[in-house]
């Protein structure tokens, strides 16, 4: 998995491609804490270039989404294509980590 | 010298402890691999291996150069030196074994293709000497210097955490197999059946059920902790007992709630979170009710419907007080409810398409062990590393 960090009015952007799975979400997870650690807790994760989501990425989310929210801030995901929707929703972790549908609507809507 | 070969009950526990490891007769392994290659070019010998002493054979787990003996061959215990070098703690080397009168009578000094042997004994995690970390070269060699001793006995170090590493899949494996519920509650008029199938790693499925004595009830769960290994299979025991002691007492709503509350620390710390399904059901006139804690993998499939039974609910550990209430259902005379695990999700792609091979099994079989097995036996194998778990709970026509 790739990850490539940008930011856009004081919302860091981390967008990533590639399996996001047991062996890349820990990864996600530590720039996750790294970039709540450096002060920006508000953090959307651009999944558009993911091409397949297992639990362990998911488990990878909520722990962002619970630092980031300790931190007082809020993660946000855009743009997953149709099998990260379809795990989102059939694990009811869409009413969590509710998908916008692009980078700018998650930034935007803040 | 202590622990000779020839039956002393250390030999057997030593014995015992090689076979614990699981590793006799199975194929190369990087993690092994990568060691000796590694001790190959430190020590610049042309024959690094690991060897692994059963009762009577040498057995060779992991080998660099192809000089005395490739990987996953055995060797007649008399002709090893590790056999040796297992009796002792200290690293055995023998700088020039033709000319040393100590090993004059030893087959392999007889056979004469080695000149040179280091030997670093290798413990299970019960401390046992269960094999060693060999050099070998065909022509002496001097002595290793204290630093190489040190560099020797550190690799050796990093082969038992490889192997220790195994061991505690192992027991993990087998934790997971004992959180499995053992009987079948005798149910007139029911039928229930359940199968939990590891693949590869250690994972965190389980499923358990019981009757609620002050109500009646009967209460069956399939969970799924994230994550692998020891820590996974914990989690699920950890789950279980929580539930399983909390239920009889409480409301199917207020369990789960306790099992989220009691776990969502656990759960935090290592970046896990649990799928759960839970159902209770009045055997007496099949009214059911059920908590769908993100799991979305059970269905209810008779001669008049096929549904799935969703719900809203969050899985637990990630986001603490989600209410978990329950939902109403029925089974009817007929009907069966199948909970399966996302090993099957891996497999069949989305839940409408485990709805049909669902629908499939129950009408080709008709009794729950029947289903389920078959079920189990169109997702193992195919593509997915995790476990594959399923509970049937049929009510009979009539």
């Amino acid at each position: 998995m790739q990850i490539e960090q940008s930011e856009r009015e004081g919302v860091v952007v981390l967008t990533t491609s590639g399996r996001f799975n047991m062996v890349s979400a820990p990864r996600m997870k530590a720039r996750i804490d790294e970039t709540v650690a450096a002060g920006n807790p508000r953090i959307v994760v651009d999944l558009s270039g993911i091409e397949f989501m297992d639990s362990s990425g998911l488990g990878a989310l909520i722990g962002g989404l619970k630092t980031a929210r300790q931190a007082s801030g809020d993660l946000r995901i855009a743009a997953p294509g149709e099998q990260v929707v379809t795990v989102l929703r059939l694990t009811n972790l869409d009413r969590i980590l509710r998908p916008y549908a692009s980078v700018e609507e998650a930034v935007n809507g803040w | 010298m202590a622990a000779m070969p020839g039956g002393s009950a250390s030999e057997e526990e030593r014995v015992a402890a090689v076979r614990d490891l699981h590793l006799l007769d199975s194929p190369p392994e990087e993690r092994f691999d990568r060691v000796v290659r590694l001790a190959q070019h430190i020590f610049d010998v042309p024959y690094v291996a690991v060897n692994l002493i059963d009762e009577d054979r040498q057995f060779t787990k992991a080998a660099a150069g192809d000089r005395f003996g490739p990987p996953s061959t055995s060797k007649p215990r008399a002709e090893s030196l590790c056999s040796i070098a297992i009796q002792g703690d200290r690293t055995l080397e023998i700088p020039d074994l033709r000319t040393d009168p100590a090993w004059a009578g030893h087959p392999v000094t007889q056979e004469g293709s080695v000149g040179y042997y280091a030997g670093a004994p290798l413990r299970a995690p019960g401390g046992h000497r269960i094999g060693a970390l060999c050099l070998v070269d065909v022509a002496p060699r001097r002595e290793l210097s204290v630093g190489e001793q040190a560099m020797l006995r550190d690799l050796a170090g990093w082969v038992e955490r490889e192997l220790a590493t195994g061991a505690e899949l192992e027991q993990g494996a087998e934790l997971q197999r004992r959180l499995l519920p053992r009987g079948i509650p005798d149910l007139p008029g029911w039928e229930m059946a359940g199968q939990c199938e590891q693949a590869g790693a250690v994972g965190g499925d389980f499923y358990d059920w019981q009757v609620l004595r002050n109500t009646g009830q009967v209460q069956v769960v399939l969970a799924d902790v994230m994550g692998k290994g020891l820590q996974a299979a914990l989690l699920a025991a950890g789950i279980r007992a929580i539930f399983r002691g909390t239920s009889p007492h409480n409301t199917l709503s207020a369990s789960v709630r306790r099992v989220a509350d009691d776990m969502d620390e656990d759960l935090t710390e290592i970046g896990s979170f649990v799928t759960f399904f839970a159902v209770r059901f009045d055997p007496a006139d099949g009214t059911t009710e059920y908590v769908d804690a993100g799991h979305g993998l059970a269905f209810l499939v008779g001669p008049d419907r096929a549904v799935r039974l969703s719900g809203d609910s969050l899985p637990l550990g990630a986001a603490p007080g989600d209410p978990w209430e329950p939902r109403p259902e029925r089974i009817s005379p007929g009907e069966m409810l199948v909970i399966l695990s996302d090993g099957f999700l891996d497999v069949h792609g989305d839940p409408d398409r485990v709805l049909e091979v669902v629908r499939a099994a129950a009408a080709t079989d008709n009794d729950a062990t029947g289903i389920a097995s078959r079920l189990v036996r169109s997702a193992l194998g195919r593509l997915t590393t995790d476990d594959v778990t399923i509970v049937v709970v049929r009510r009979l026509a009539g």
